[in-house]
């Protein structure tokens, strides 16, 4: 049987290698169309894009059919393969929006690339000036060799569009494929939908201005579009029932950590904290002696220096830092670079006055570290108040942020004073216990209203039968034949129910009637003015991020959520308590110790409140697909 | 002097170009593609069919030095006008994936996988078949091939097993997909012959999809829908809300598994209006008086084909509409509104894929969306038809030349002269062609299980993930003496089960043509390098071939090409001949050709007759000189049928209950599915693209209605639990409207999901019924999982807190 077999014939499978390795599909079909110039694909395209460029005033524009888009989702392929993307970049997304009734359920594609805004906030918060709108077009391009990586485009943008590209560094974003659009070539994503639902359009910037009030949103569940005033248009005839809500409403994911601006943020304000103490409580300092100062300022500036060195690690090119004052004008990160700057300098002059006398007048000096400081601190704050996040709100922020510098200035100064064995006012510790007890009850007190607020509007939300019924009336005309509720249906086909346990009571009117849409074009009618009736309120909308924040907080975070309150209440009362009274009986060998070990307590237990700051925030989105 | 400094200190502050600028340069990439990446311009272009689905889209691959470096869809291939859904787009990635099978894989005695060199894999896979054939029998050895390879790799394989190898049970995961509609047509017409082309979804007025979320499965089929000028109806016949039911003008939610009763409902309802074409019954069919009188005494005894289960005997007026409607859950003014759609019709078409092919009685299901077209007169008309949209790139070549369950070209193994046209054409001794049928899929499982099958050697597929109930397969893989498996990747389900593996190159690396479903044979080129010592399929054959001694058998089967002129003599004379095309040259000029084409074919084929001017222009606008068949053919525009006398046939039967329906303990019904159209079957591609990933779900989760998650306190984003007789899974609950309340929704490309499914097999077309077994849902406290888990042996938990659905014959 096993003569047939040939061990010693190794040819053939030589033979089939080698054949395997040979291309052959140039040699043996050639193409018909070697040097043809213009694109094939136009003839499909050419009604998808405008004919002439924008007028003043006007500008390009993303315009989505909702109701041609089967959910294929070719265009974020085609947009990657197109404009030859990193493989895991894509420029476009695509999400879906549920809702309607049992008898008449719901759902739609959204797809989502940048909208280029009439005012984005990518381009207001870059401290490079990386970001350009194009005074032709609108189109918001994206400099990639000015960007530094900074991200914060990523943070300031509510619609995820600017996409950090590790390896490179730097952000990349959609420029709506600009250059194709200037030889009159559909961007990919236009040329690739096979049912033509995306196309772009010219629209007038003032008039988008003006039809976007603080209610309006692209689409159900997209943030509001005040921000930034979007330009795509979301056109569909069918209403979006009451109810509709995106696939990933009730996602709940810890957001990005960003350790390096942890440690930036709290060494920088524990610095600034620092220098703030000393000046507050001079007399206390300067009976101290000017080697305590000299030690104490030194400890201030290094951990200020460590904080800035910190965050060069969150940027993707630090090199090309330098760069970061440009955006001034209006990115509080820029400013935020500046007075960090102002201040470190001025705080190691500050520093050098304590050995070499300069003919500078001491507490002026004094007084604008600590007043260079502080700015500098509320940049920090308004960095983040500026990406419009419930978490990041200014009172929310600015009372973490100022609440750490205190805490951490007087901690330090109590640790630093006992530890060289210098006497401390008792006064200064009980201040400690007394910051700590004030920062954690007021944190605690606002997880437990995010987790109540969860509560109450769940009890207040009233069932959709209403809103959904209405809905279903008016779907009726356009989808043919609605199932008939009850009657013939099985049971339980006719009820309605929520789609979520915890959704909100909106306004009752589904929807505007077709034909009475603000645009006036009679083509078929754009989201964006009627879709407001669908938002949450501005009240709703921040519960119900608190809510999702204070769930994760409790939830996936929640051994972060115990050791930030162990760290703060051990570190800022149990120990300063116990010092005070080691310090009333006398009993001073462990004083050094419990001193040191307070203030690295109260420090991790700033770094934790700053990490759940980070990945508790819940960051607007347009709506995204199932269990991304 | 200001202005010019102002611009020198911006260009020095701000920085425009550079080498992260360049990246992202787009330049012309000529060959009609506009601009592409810099970084990515070809020197070359070539069309290649995609290797996915049925669709059969042409991709322009781009080239630099013959090898692939980017892609776009064909802009004038007939079927998808430079359109492709993202695993079209993304069809060279899951190339380079870096768990490719590179060399063959040896299972050692400690149990692990290590690589061999191809002599001794050779050597190894011909001395253990041999060896179980010699104790077991030449039958104890099977194959289990797949709709993914191309047709001169699947008759290859069928003619070297059968007539080489002496095997005799071989099937292929088409059984899966399509062997419903071969079933259904070669009974119905004569020959297995979607009678379509694709130009038919823009010249409907009326298209009624069955089963079909044609969206989300073929989006460049909903493409030519949407082109459709006659505004026209798009009726949805599917138990879920689907993409396709949302885009549709009817959408009819019926209870899973009710489409044969609807069917026969619509039909009896057309009868009693008079709304038949009766000059086209009478002269092109037969049998439609006994499907009248079964339809309107009872549809008990009058059936010209017994069910196997006589027990369910439908009483009479079993198809009147308040019957109808009560089983389906249509009300029954929406069953008229659907039965006035069809009749008011001018061109209505119908389509169906899984959800009628994947049923316990699918045959009869597609065979009455048969009788409806029949009966109205909507076939061989422009905009018309009864057709199956197929579901891999393949299955249709499968059907042909599979040699699997019909003998090549569409033949039949148990008849003598058909053995002996193949014998002669193929110089074999008629006695190596078996005169016997080959087992089904599921017998072969079977046969596993009863010791009958030793040895299978499983090419492309990866049925321990896609077979039904999963983890009966799994076990029974154990008790194979000898499991060879061939596939691009090391790492699928079922090359872990494997005692060796073969490394094969994929689509892109390999040249033959597919089918499409709509008949058009297309092209499949080699743009890209296989990894390794990855060889096509068509090579590992021909080393088979050579080390199992029956080289000399096919010393003509030297290339794709060359098989594929023998598949053109193998088709000569039969409904699928395409002896008219000339070599993979003509083939690929023509943007693909559509069977049947004839020698002498140019004007002589009925199928060119039908020519739409855009067609025709088309074709005009490619070629001037020499005549090029229609690029739009369909069948039957004459009336004439395969059947010896030229008719069709309608074929019927009383409807049986689901074989598995909900009860009190399992009081859900399972339907799967389609996820989403970046994801196919198993993933052992598509889960290789980072875009892709991102596309879709990447945790295995549960669709479950409103209703339902209140009453089980279940929300979207939860875990629960599924459990059926079978198996206990766990996934993300999604609260939704668009499945009813009694069912829920798996989609099918999760590992776990076919631990559930309840193996029921339509007895003619032996296809698996996954569309719907009971099943129970539980919430899952996140507390409680860990005790849970530990749990194995509690019953399940949820009664039946609501009359089930699902069952019509309670």
């Amino acid at each position: 049987m096993l003569e047939t077999i040939n061990p010693s014939e190794p040819t053939l499978i030589d033979k089939l290698l080698a054949d395997q390795r040979e291309l052959s599909a140039v040699t043996r079909f050639s193409r018909q169309h070697a040097r043809q110039e213009i694109p094939a694909q136009a003839k499909y395209y050419r009604d998808l894009i405008p004919l002439s460029l924008p007028k003043k005033g006007e500008q390009y524009a993303f315009e989505v059919d909702l109701d041609k888009c089967s959910g294929c989702k070719a265009c974020v392929t085609a947009c990657h393969n197109l404009n030859g993307l990193a493989e895991n970049e894509t420029w476009r997304s695509v999400g879906s929006l549920h809702g309607g009734t049992a008898a008449e359920p719901v759902h739609k594609t959204v797809t989502t690339a940048c909208h280029h805004c009439v005012d984005p906030a990518c381009l207001n918060g870059c401290p490079v000036l990386a970001y350009e709108k194009d005074p032709v077009t609108g189109i918001v391009h994206h400099l990639d060799d000015q960007c530094i990586g900074c991200s914060y485009c990523v943070m300031k943008c509510p619609y995820e569009v600017p996409q950090y590209h590790k390896k490179k560094g730097i952000v990349r974003k959609c420029d709506m494929c600009s250059s194709r659009l200037l030889e009159n070539e559909a961007p990919a994503c236009v040329q690739s939908c096979p049912n033509e639902a995306i196309r772009i359009t010219v629209v007038g910037k003032a008039q988008i201005a003006t039809e976007t009030t603080t209610r309006s949103q692209v689409v159900p569940g997209a943030p509001a579009s005040n921000y930034t005033i979007p330009t795509t248009r979301y056109r569909t005839e069918r209403e979006l029932p009451a109810n509709t809500q995106p696939a990933d409403f009730t996602r709940l994911k810890p957001a990005a950590a960003h350790p390096p601006l942890v440690i930036m943020l709290v060494l920088t304000q524990l610095s600034v904290g620092m220098f703030c103490v000393a000046a507050l409580g001079e007399s206390l300092f300067d009976a101290s002696g000017i080697e305590f100062q000299k030690l104490y300022s030194l400890a201030a500036l290094s951990f200020g220096g460590l904080g800035l060195a910190a965050s060069t690690l969150h940027l993707g090119r630090p090199l090309q830092a330098w760069r970061a004052f440009l955006g001034w004008r209006k990115s509080w990160l820029s400013r935020e670079i500046i007075f960090f700057g102002v201040y470190f300098h001025l705080a190691a002059a500050q520093i050098a006055t304590l050995w070499f006398p300069l003919p500078v007048p001491k507490s002026l000096l004094e007084a604008s570290v600590v007043i260079s400081g502080l700015i500098g601190v509320f940049c920090s704050v308004m960095v983040y108040v500026d990406t419009r996040r419930t978490l990041w709100s200014l009172r929310l922020s600015g009372a973490k942020f100022f609440g750490t510098t205190i805490l951490l200035g007087v901690a330090a100064s109590v640790a630093l004073s006992l530890v060289l064995g210098n006497t401390v006012l008792n006064l200064l510790i009980a201040a400690l216990i007394i910051i700590s007890a004030a920062k954690l009850g007021w944190e605690a007190k606002c997880l437990t209203t995010g987790c109540r607020a969860g509560h109450s509007t769940a009890k207040k939300a009233k069932p959709l039968n209403a809103n959904s019924e209405v809905a279903t009336a008016k779907a009726s005309g356009s989808t043919g034949d609605p199932p008939v509720p009850g009657g013939d249906s099985p049971p339980g086909t006719g009820e309605t129910h929520e789609l979520f346990c915890t959704s909100f009571s909106r306004t009752s009117v589904a929807s505007v009637p077709s034909g009475q849409w603000p645009d006036g074009t009679g083509g078929s009618p754009v989201l964006p003015v009627p879709t407001s009736e669908f938002r949450l309120n501005a009240d709703e909308a921040t519960t119900w991020s608190a809510q999702q924040s204070a769930r994760l907080q409790t939830g996936i975070l929640r051994w972060a959520t115990v050791a930030r309150f162990v760290c703060g209440s051990l570190g800022g009362m149990i120990f300063p308590g116990a010092l005070l009274a080691l310090t009333h009986w006398a009993a001073l060998e462990f004083v050094p110790g419990l001193s040191v070990g307070s203030f690295a307590l109260c420090l991790a237990g700033e770094l934790l409140e700053r990490h759940l700051f980070f990945t508790t925030v819940v960051a607007p989105k347009m709506p995204g697909g199932l269990f991304e | 002097m200001r202005a010019a400094a102002k611009t020198s200190l911006d260009s020095f502050l701000r920085r425009r170009h550079g080498a992260l600028t360049e990246d992202l340069v787009l330049r012309h990439g000529d060959f009609g593609l506009g601009k592409v990446p810099l970084r990515l311009k070809p020197d070359n272009t070539t069309n290649v069919v995609c290797g996915f689905c049925s669709t059969g889209c042409g991709l322009n691959v781009h080239l630099r030095n013959g090898q692939a470096i980017n892609l776009t869809p064909t802009t004038d291939y007939p079927v998808n006008l430079g359109m492709a859904c993202p695993k079209g787009w993304e069809a060279l990635n899951p190339l380079a994936a870096d768990d490719r099978a590179t060399t063959p894989l040896l299972r050692y005695a400690d149990g692990n996988l290590a690589p061999v060199d191809w002599d001794s894999a050779m050597q190894i896979f011909s001395l253990r078949f041999k060896t179980i054939q010699d104790k077991h029998g030449a039958a104890s050895v099977a194959f289990l091939s797949s709709g993914q390879i191309v047709t001169e790799e699947m008759a290859f394989l069928g003619a070297l097993a059968k007539f080489g190898m002496g095997m005799i049970h071989c099937d292929s995961n088409t059984r899966l997909c399509m062997a419903t509609s071969a079933v259904a047509y070669k009974q119905s017409f004569g020959f297995d012959a979607p009678p379509y082309t694709y130009q038919d979804f823009e010249e409907s007025d009326v298209l009624v999809f069955i089963g079909s979320n044609l969206c989300i499965t073929h989006p460049t089929m909903w493409q030519r829908v949407l082109r459709n000028q006659n505004n026209p109806e798009i009726i949805v016949i599917d138990p879920r809300k689907t993409e396709t039911a949302m885009a549709a003008t009817q959408h009819y939610a019926i209870q899973p598994k009710s489409d044969l009763v609807l069917l026969y409902g619509l039909a009896k309802f057309l009868i009693e209006r008079d709304w038949i074409d009766s000059p086209f019954v009478q002269e092109h069919t037969t049998e439609f008086e006994a499907f009248k009188e079964f339809l309107l005494r009872n549809g008990g005894g009058e059936a010209n084909y017994s069910s196997p289960d006589q027990s369910e005997a439908p009483h009479v007026g079993a198809f009147d509409l308040e019957n109808v409607s009560r089983v389906t859950g249509l009300s029954v003014a929406q069953l008229q509104r659907l039965a006035e759609s069809i009749h008011e019709g001018k061109r209505v078409s119908f389509w169906w894929t899984m959800g009628v092919n994947q049923g316990h009685e699918a045959t009869r299901t597609a065979q009455a969306i048969i009788n409806l077209a029949l009966m109205t007169g909507n076939i061989g008309r422009p905009g018309t038809g009864a057709n199956s949209v197929t579901g891999q790139c393949n299955a249709m070549g499968s059907r042909l030349f599979s040699n699997t369950s019909a003998l090549l070209g569409g033949r039949d193994f148990l008849k003598p002269g058909h053995r002996e046209k193949v014998a002669e054409l193929l110089q074999l001794d008629p006695r190596s062609v078996p005169a016997e049928n080959s087992w089904a899929y599921d017998q072969i499982v079977e046969g596993i299980a009863n010791a009958r099958i030793k040895g299978l050697w499983i090419i492309g597929t990866n049925s321990s993930h896609s077979w039904i109930n999963q983890s009966e397969f799994n076990r029974l893989a154990g008790k194979l003496d000898f499991l060879v498996v061939q596939d691009m990747y090391h790492t699928t389900e079922t090359a872990r089960l494997a005692h060796l593996v073969l490394p094969a190159a994929g689509w892109g690396e390999k040249e033959g043509t597919f089918i499409n479903s709509e008949r058009r044979i297309g092209l499949v080129k080699k743009v890209s390098k296989a990894p390794g010592e990855a060889l096509s399929d068509f090579n590992i054959f021909k080393l088979v071939a050579h080390y199992w001694g029956c080289g000399e058998t096919f010393k003509d089967w030297t290339s794709p090409e060359a098989v594929f002129q023998i598949l053109k003599t193998l088709s000569r004379g039969q409904p699928c001949d395409f002896s008219g095309i000339e070599d993979y040259r003509m083939l690929d000029e023509a943007g693909g050709i559509q069977w049947p084409l004839p020698e002498g074919w140019a004007g002589q084929s009925p199928a060119d007759r039908v020519t739409t001017p855009e067609a025709d222009s088309a074709n005009g606008a490619h070629r001037s000189d020499s005549p090029s068949p229609s690029r739009e053919r369909r069948l039957f525009s004459d009336g004439v049928f395969y059947h010896p006398d030229g008719k069709a046939r309608f074929l019927f039967e009383t409807p049986r209950a689901l074989p598995e329906s909900p009860c009190d303990q399992f009081p859900f019904l399972l339907l799967t599915g389609r996820g989403t159209s970046a994801q196919w079957h198993t993933q052992t591609r598509t889960s290789k693209s980072d875009v892709l990933k991102r596309l879709y779900p990447e945790e295995i989760y549960v669709e479950i209605n409103s209703s339902d998650a209140a009453v089980l306190k279940i929300q979207t984003n939860e875990s629960v639990e599924i459990s059926s007789r079978r198996g206990r899974i766990t996934g993300r609950a999604f609260v939704t409207f668009a499945v009813q309340p009694g069912q829920i929704f798996i989609p099918m490309h999760y590992a776990a999901t076919n631990q559930l499914t309840f193996p029921s097999f339509d007895p003619y077309s032996r296809q698996p019924a996954y569309k719907a077994c009971a099943v129970a849902v539980a919430k899952i406290k996140l507390r409680n999982r860990t005790a849970h888990n530990r749990d194995r042996t509690h019953s399940p938990r949820i009664q039946a807190e609501r009359k089930p659905h699902g069952s019509r014959n309670r």
